[in-house]
């Protein structure tokens, strides 16, 4: 009598994934697909299954060693699909014919239905010894079906089948409902969209089903690279749970600006995250650059990751008033990361910059100055979004322990202090003001800490200068108040307005509430 | 040409195991239960019976005892294939046992095996 040869196989072994290889599937995948089963992969013409499904067979050759065939039900020729591909770089012409085989099935399954068309797959999947297994146009199929039945039994057939050699199967087809039988009977139903939302076009990934296995839920964002398809899980859900943790010792991290420093209790907190809120021109870029040129003169590293000026105004900008950035910049010690105005995608960009962090001296303390806010902003697909990503790569940013200040700006006319984002303030520890004050035909910089979380801080207003002599804060609120005191007012204030130039009435914002709060002397928030 | 019985509910699998068995080479007949699977052992002596476990009607384990104590089929090997492990106490009155899901090798090497064919059949 001879014992099982399959007997004591543990859960782990029976549960084996192939990795796709495509930057963050696996990630929402947990893992990637599951090693024999059988996967839907839907989507309208033009939204990438194509180009993801080869991308899957060439990685899956690359990285496993694996043996493809690619079965096509369309009556769409090979040499077509073969030459779009050839423009990407994970295809491997090489790799054709002994590892990715591509054949059509369209005549076998038009002549001898479903019964023939299982024939070819299982013929030719023994042939080529393939473990991973692609029928792309499953919808072709369906038509040839004579009932819905008939087309169940031949997925589940399949299913049997690829399971039984342990090759992982994609079925490929056009969207279809979410009920409908195929999606029923597989493992995993994945669907990849492309859609206009206002001017912008939009592809997306949902994974809708995946037995067996927990995934990222939800809808997350498809770029199509000259490498291939690249996926970007929702920053909110990618950080549900930050595996790092920060330092224990808090320092402060000062500006190098005596005075502010002082109103600071010496610097922000180590790994805490500061809003610097204020109006174009007010000097919030140049605060911020003298945060990171401060850091690296103590020999921290620091980070510019900004969307408006490129990295030679920024420099000079920051030398024409006497900052040495271009010195820290040339010796490694800054590094500038600049996003050209172009369509980007918000989670790509969060993801641009925790990788880059990641890839750093985690022991280091570290600086980041964001700038700003209005760049995640104009990247977000869906707006409502933006308090909940900005709470979440804030704090992936403290758990990384950086040290982190990001702008945001305020409308350049109002007379009323609101934050775009107003969710910002609550989830920054610190929030600096910057703002505009005219008097007497000279226009006037004012500095405020409206909120310092767990610290000491001097809740006093003060003059904010920048020269060519360098940037300065008042050593006194006094010089602040005698600008308030005079006929200071807001840039376009003072003047009585018509009722049909008087601005929309608008509940307090954040920072009036703020505001409100504030006095002068010290202060202590908790 | 060797013959082999596939005894199995599930119809998926039943028709997969049947048609890969064609493919190389065996005469296969099926059926979907245990009691099924006796009345055709009556009938037609296959080489080999390649059986589920957990069926309607007549189980696996029970349509082997069955077998087993009838005259003429005593003899035929069988193959069990189950989720789960027989129980350790079980009389162990068969030739090979694979544990759901296994490969296709582990199919066809069992069949040759115990069907005493090396290679195709």
């Amino acid at each position: 009598m001879s014992e099982s040869e399959t007997e004591g196989t543990d859960k782990a072994a029976r549960d084996p994934r192939i990795q796709s290889g495509i930057p963050r599937l696996d990630f929402i995948l947990k893992g990637g697909l599951k090693l024999g089963g059988i996967y839907a992969l839907m989507g309208p013409p033009g939204s990438g299954k194509t180009i993801l499904a080869n991308q899957l067979c060439c990685n899956h050759i690359q990285k496993q060693e694996g043996r493809c065939v690619y079965m096509t039900l369309l009556i769409e020729s090979h040499a077509k699909m073969l030459s779009h591909l050839s423009t990407l770089s994970f295809f491997k012409p090489e790799f054709i014919p002994e590892r990715l085989y591509y054949i059509s099935g369209y005549q076998q399954v038009r002549e001898g239905g479903f019964s023939g068309l299982m024939e070819l797959i299982r013929r030719t999947l023994r042939d080529r010894q393939a473990t991973f297994f692609v029928i792309d146009g499953m919808e072709s199929a369906e038509q040839f079906s004579t009932s819905p039945q008939a087309y169940r039994e031949f997925v589940h057939g399949l299913q049997a089948f690829t399971n039984l050699l342990g090759c992982t199967t994609l079925l490929v087809s056009n969207v279809r409902e979410r009920t409908h039988v195929e999606n029923a009977v597989v493992d995993g139903v994945i669907e990849l969209s492309d859609k206009l939302v206002g001017p912008r076009a939009v592809r997306e990934l949902t994974v809708h089903k995946f037995r067996g296995s927990d995934y990222l839920r939800g809808r997350h964002e498809v770029e199509i690279t000259g490498d291939g398809l690249a996926i970007h899980p929702r920053t909110e859900i990618q950080f549900a749970r930050p595996p790092e943790q920060a330092h224990e010792q808090r320092i402060r991290m000062g500006f190098g600006l005596k005075r502010l420093d002082e109103m600071l209790d010496g610097g922000l907190p180590s790994g805490s995250t500061t809003a610097l809120i204020g109006a174009p021109g007010t000097g919030k870029t140049l605060l911020g650059l003298c945060f990171l040129v401060e850091g690296a003169r103590q020999g921290q590293h620091g980070t510019y990751f900004g969307f408006y000026e490129p990295p030679p105004r920024l420099i000079e900008k920051a030398e024409d008033v006497g900052l040495p950035l271009n010195r820290y910049v040339k010796d490694g010690r800054i590094e500038l990361v600049w996003q050209p105005p172009l369509e980007h995608f918000m989670d790509s960009l969060a993801e641009q910059l925790l990788e880059k962090l990641r890839a750093e001296d985690k022991k280091e303390r570290r600086r980041l100055f964001i700038d700003g806010a209005e760049g995640f902003r104009a990247a977000a697909v869906y707006p409502d979004r933006v308090p909940r990503f900005l709470s979440a790569l804030t704090n992936q940013l403290r758990m990384q322990d950086v040290t982190t200040v990001m702008t945001d700006e305020l409308e350049l006319f109002q007379p009323e202090l609101n934050l775009p984002t107003p969710e910002l303030a609550n989830v920054v520890e610190s929030v600096l003001l910057l703002r505009y004050v005219e008097l007497r035909s000279q226009i006037y910089r004012l500095l405020s800490i409206m909120k310092m979380r767990e610290s000491r801080y001097d809740t006093s207003l003060r003059e904010f200068r920048i020269s060519r002599e360098g940037i300065d804060v008042a050593d006194s609120f006094e010089s602040a108040e005698a600008i308030l005191s005079g006929h200071g007012r807001i840039r376009n204030g003072g003047k009585k307005k018509t009722k049909a130039e008087k601005p929309r009435k608008k509940k307090p914002g954040v920072l009036k509430k703020m505001l409100g709060r504030g006095g002068r002397g010290g202060g202590r928030e908790r | 040409m060797r013959t082999i019985l596939v005894v199995e509910d599930e119809f998926d699998v039943q028709q997969v195991v049947a048609d890969v068995l064609r493919d190389e080479g065996y005469e296969v007949a099926v059926c979907g239960n245990g009691r099924d699977a006796l009345q055709s052992l009556r009938v037609h002596r296959p080489d080999v019976v390649v059986m589920d476990v957990m069926m309607p009607i007549l189980s696996g384990m029970q349509a082997l005892e069955e077998m087993r104590k009838t005259p003429g089929l005593d003899g035929v090997p069988v193959i069990l294939m189950s989720e789960t492990a027989p129980r350790a106490s079980a009389p162990r009155h068969w030739q090979a046992f694979l544990k759901k899901p296994f490969r296709l090798e582990q199919l066809l090497d069992a069949v040759a095996r115990v069907s005493g064919v090396a290679g195709r059949a």
